[in-house]
């Protein structure tokens, strides 16, 4: 009786867990994937594994501990010669000419995407709520100094290659 | 710079677009659907040793046939290794095989007994039965005692 109702809390438990964080991971997940449907199997891989270990009750950070988790789950699922990865990239020419018709934001969305893999993913991560160069550095697994470093590199090439685009835009 | 700067965060907080609606429903179903499908594999785990053994038993019930023995008599015998292989028209001439026992000529006594067995076939049978019938006698062992020569 006693365990019937403990495992009645821990599946209440783990519910209010996936509403908080489902959504998080999915980010993490689409920072490494840039793929939906991808980003959505490893959330549900993500979920399911701590739900069977049941790691997740003891976990004092859960973010870091989710992120760290999804990550994982989705580097392995990076494609072996990246055929998945320039999708976003394929979808219009050239950079600059969706700069020159004003969508400024998927510009520089595409500039990322053309980022150096190590690049990009560190970058994107940044972009999520709540995860600091501490907390990017433990879930990718690399020192804090090399996620600063990084960081730095990747909006220097992005910025860089945006003014390159807009003196290149005012020529025109 | 510190513009562009804003700019690029800004950008980047939407570079990574929002799931589709209802994830954490489908990622909850999954999770259940898993779990119901894992719990039906363990309650199959008792069941398949029994399942075995019954097929052991039916097995070990089953009628067999009985297996058909065929003796096969070699007609040649091969020749050893390094042994020269006669030529054809000779192998036949040696191939013959042998009736055993070998074929004698009768010896004088046989021929007068398979006489007598024609002529008074009863006499015969019983001169063979009287000579079977008898018991046999063993004489009595006499074995004299040993003399010593007195230590010679």
């Amino acid at each position: 009786m006693r365990d019937a109702a403990r495992e009645s809390l821990l599946v209440t438990r783990f519910e209010s867990l996936v509403e908080r964080q489902a959504k998080f991971v999915f980010r993490v997940a689409y920072a490494v994937l840039r793929n939906p449907e991808g980003a959505e199997d490893v959330v549900q891989e993500t979920f399911l594994k701590l739900y069977r270990n049941r790691a997740w009750e003891g976990m004092e950070n859960e973010r870091a501990f989710l992120a760290r988790v999804a990550w994982r789950i989705a580097v392995e699922r990076i494609p072996r010669r990246g055929a998945e990865l320039p999708e976003l990239v394929s979808q219009d020419a050239n950079p600059e000419d969706a700069l020159l018709t004003s969508d400024w934001m998927g510009a520089v969305h595409r500039l990322v995407d053309a980022l150096p893999e190590e690049l990009r993913q560190v970058l994107a991560l940044s972009g999520i709520e709540g995860l600091n160069s501490r907390e990017i550095a433990e879930v990718a697994g690399i020192p804090e100094g090399t996620v600063r470093t990084r960081l730095q590199r990747a909006r220097q090439l992005v910025k860089q290659k945006l003014e390159s685009m807009g003196r290149s835009a005012c020529g025109k | 710079m510190g513009n562009d700067s804003d700019d690029l965060t800004a950008a980047m907080a939407q570079y990574i677009p929002e799931p589709r609606p209802g994830i954490e429903q489908r990622v909850l179903r999954h999770v259940r659907t898993a779990q119901k499908r894992r719990r039906r594999y363990w309650t199959l785990i008792p069941v398949l040793p029994l399942l075995v053994l019954l097929v052991l038993l039916l097995l070990m019930l089953w009628p067999r046939p009985v297996p058909v023995v065929v003796r096969v008599t070699p007609t040649r015998t091969l020749p050893l290794v390094g042994q020269a292989v006669p030529p054809a028209h000779k192998r036949h001439h040696r191939e013959k095989v042998q009736p055993f026992p070998t074929p004698a000529p009768l010896t004088e006594e046989e021929k007068a007994l398979q006489a007598l067995a024609a002529s008074r076939p009863q006499e015969a049978q019983q001169l063979l039965a009287h000579e079977d019938d008898k018991p046999i006698e063993i004489p009595q062992l006499q074995i004299p005692p040993l003399q010593s020569d007195g230590g010679r």
